[in-house]
């Protein structure tokens, strides 16, 4: 992270569940414009280990940026991870997958005009500790951390899938 | 970071011990992001020498993907305790259908998303139907966490837990993987597991295996084909009859108790057998199966003898083709196998038969079915041996951890490139296989096997290679992923290979004398290097 780049916006715009934030100057590499679409997380109690929250992530931007953390009041801890599969998938006719397994993302890039969809069996956020339970119809505050446009803030609806 | 290249012996023994052709990752997972693993551009495929390309064919997606297993063999046991800490077996269930996944508690994307799945499917599907969720990580789920977790998606859903032994014995007779993975995170560790879920018939028979992310409108349909199908036919028209006995037959109310519980003679033994060979082709054949007995324990021994029947369903009045098996190790001294070597006289169906005698008699037999394909898209025996470029020593400058997941690679096997040997016209044998990441239960030491019989055989060339596009996660390479799987590098491709390992054996004239799928003995490998030198 260069420290022309390094130029974080703190707060952020909420609107409703689409959030816009952008930085215009300080990154000679053009700049990062993040948009948040359509952010849930799935209906949990809070005695479960983790929750977990979706989000499509779009950046109109001249300039890549990334998601390098988050933190929420629902939670002890939030991290970005990324469910994978592992191996090869079923040989001859079997309808079985691959092993799916999980791993920490510590930085995750979203592409100069481009967009990374955090999905189930895919990106995700995932709540460590939940201090609450997820209800249906509640929403949950996020703050997602951008390497370029600083800590955005998002409501997530509670769904059930 | 979690990565290791190897992965921790008890793993490594689980997914052994795993009977299914799983999906066993084996050590590290990769960690963020980090620049690709370029080898030089492979030249352009010097047209083959004139062998074809067998283009892997993409697996179907959707409601068209086949799920089903065939033949529809009684579901294998589940005696576990449930969420009130109760044991629980499956047959406590007969008479609806059931689904059935694995997964863990602090998992927090796939088994909500299972659970999730199967929740919104039964919404579409009339009547009733049992759903079953079985912890793998039994050290953190005990009943009552067990009982939590289910009970907040939907009263009557069923949460079973054990011990780390029942555990391991459940997941492996339904051939489900698993395995513990140090991430890092806060929340404490991650389990790497089979997703699948399994759909056992009203009759308690497992008819369907379903990839982890299918979605509720598969699930409901394959659930809902079920209550359409004839009744009491839901199987093949007649399931070869040596299949019950690997189970007692569905309406055998001790089901899964196959051994008598009194001393004595024992009869014999309930024999699964599992066909590990993905390619079976019309025309000369070799395939390998596994055998074990119902508590997961090893058949194929050296003193035991195979013999083999396969049948033509397609072509009754055909004369059924008998073969004797062959004893090879997978592990030497441990996980074992039986390789039939046959001449399939037509494509489509097979019912076949192993029958296993020891030195004190008969051991028992079991049925399997398979379908011989037209062609198969490995290039078969006879056939030029595709050109391609592999990565050797010198495109890494001479860094063999950038080109082999081997914890000690053999600089002999990455002296030469394929498509430079094939120019030379010089015999070698090419393996293709990831020590670190081979995600069958074919997986055993082969390389280590490989290197001495390289050390046998000084004038032959060995090449070996990571059958996937790998990525240097910083001095320690991993596969890249790619749709469901890793994805698979391009000489894989080229070769046609659908699993790992492989071995082809090339002659002088570029000609594949010998291919091996997944197990190979060392005495096949020597035979076959003995073939293409002319010795």
């Amino acid at each position: 992270m260069t420290p022309a780049c390094s130029f974080a916006r703190r707060g952020g715009l909420l609107l409703a569940a689409l959030v816009i934030a952008s930085v215009a100057t300080g990154c000679s590499s053009g700049s990062a414009s993040i948009k948040v679409a359509d952010p849930w997380a799935r209906a949990s109690s809070a005695t479960a280990a983790a929750g977990a929250a979706y989000m499509k992530i779009e950046n109109a931007g001249s300039a890549a940026d990334a998601l390098i953390g988050a933190s929420s009041p629902a939670a002890t801890t939030v991290e970005v991870h990324e469910t994978v599969a592992l191996g090869s998938p079923a040989p001859a006719a079997s309808g079985g997958g691959s092993m799916m397994g999980m791993q920490p993302i510590k930085r995750l890039e979203i592409p100069a005009g481009g967009s990374v969809e955090l999905k189930p069996g895919s990106y995700h956020i995932m709540l460590i500790g939940l201090k609450q339970d997820l209800k249906v119809g509640d929403t949950i505050e996020i703050t997602l951390t951008f390497e370029k446009v600083g800590e955005i803030k998002v409501s997530a609806a509670v769904r059930e899938s | 970071m979690a990565a290791s290249p190897r992965p921790a012996a008890p793993t490594r023994l689980a997914l052994l011990t795993a009977l299914a052709l799983g999906f066993a990752a084996l050590a590290g997972i990769a960690i963020g992001t980090v620049a690709w693993l370029s080898f030089p551009a492979p030249a352009p495929p010097s047209s083959t020498s004139g062998g074809a390309i067998w283009p892997v064919s993409p697996t179907p997606e959707g409601l068209d993907r086949d799920t089903a297993v065939r033949p529809a063999v009684p579901a294998p046991p589940l005696r576990l305790t449930d969420q009130e800490g109760r044991p629980f077996d499956l047959p406590s269930l007969r008479g609806r259908p059931v689904l059935v996944f694995f997964g863990y508690t602090h998992c927090p994307d796939v088994c909500p998303t299972n659970l999730a799945d199967v929740r919104d499917a039964l919404k579409l599907v009339d009547g009733e139907v049992g759903v079953v969720f079985v912890t793998i990580d039994p050290a953190r789920d005990d009943a009552a966490a067990m009982k939590q977790y289910v009970d907040y998606y939907q009263a009557g859903y069923i949460g079973l837990t054990g011990t780390e032994d029942e555990i391991r014995a459940a997941a492996g007779a339904w051939g489900v993987s698993y395995a513990k993975v140090e991430t890092g995170s806060a929340s404490g560790y991650a389990m790497a597991h089979t997703a699948d879920t399994f759909l056992v018939d009203a009759e308690g028979r497992l008819r369907h295996r379903i990839w982890f992310g299918a979605g509720p409108e598969i699930l409901a349909a394959r659930v809902n084909a079920l209550a359409t199908e004839a009744p009491a036919t839901p199987g093949p028209a007649s399931p070869p009859a040596t299949t019950p006995a690997a189970w007692p037959p569905p309406s055998t109310p001790a089901a899964s108790t196959p051994a008598p519980p009194s001393a004595g003679p024992s009869p014999a033994t309930a024999v699964r057998v599992r066909l590990e060979s993905a390619v079976v082709r019309a025309g000369p054949n070799r395939i390998v199966v596994t055998v074990s007995d119902p508590d997961n324990r090893e058949l194929a021994k050296p003193d035991v003898a195979a013999s083999f029947t396969f049948r033509s369903t397609d072509d009754p009045a055909l004369a059924p083709v008998e073969v004797t098996g062959i004893f090879i190790w997978v592990v030497r001294g441990g996980k074992a196998a039986y390789v039939a070597e046959m001449t399939l006289p037509r494509p489509g169906g097979y019912d076949a038969t192993i029958t296993l005698d020891g030195p004190a008699g008969r051991v028992g037999s079991a049925g399997f079915t398979m379908v011989a394909r037209e062609q198969s898209p490995t290039p078969p025996i006879g056939a030029m041996a595709p050109s391609v470029r592999t990565p050797v020593a010198a495109d890494v400058g001479g860094n063999l951890q950038l080109l082999s997941s081997d914890v000690f690679p053999d600089l002999r096997f990455y002296e030469h490139s394929v498509d430079e040997l094939l120019a030379a016209g010089r015999p070698f044998v090419f393996t293709i296989y990831s020590p670190a990441f081979c995600p069958t239960t074919a997986c055993g030491p082969l390389l280590r096997y490989m290197k001495e019989i390289a050390t046998e055989f000084p004038a032959m060339t060995f090449v070996h290679a990571e059958p996937y596009v790998m990525r240097d996660m910083g001095g320690r390479i991993q596969p890249e992923y790619e749709g469901n799987g890793y994805a698979w590098a391009s000489w894989s491709q080229a070769y046609g290979i659908p699993v790992e390992p492989y071995v082809f054996v090339v002659g002088a004239d570029g000609r594949i004398v010998a291919s091996f799928e997944l197990i190979v003995g060392s005495d096949e490998i020597r035979a076959a290097i003995r073939t293409a030198t002319g010795e």
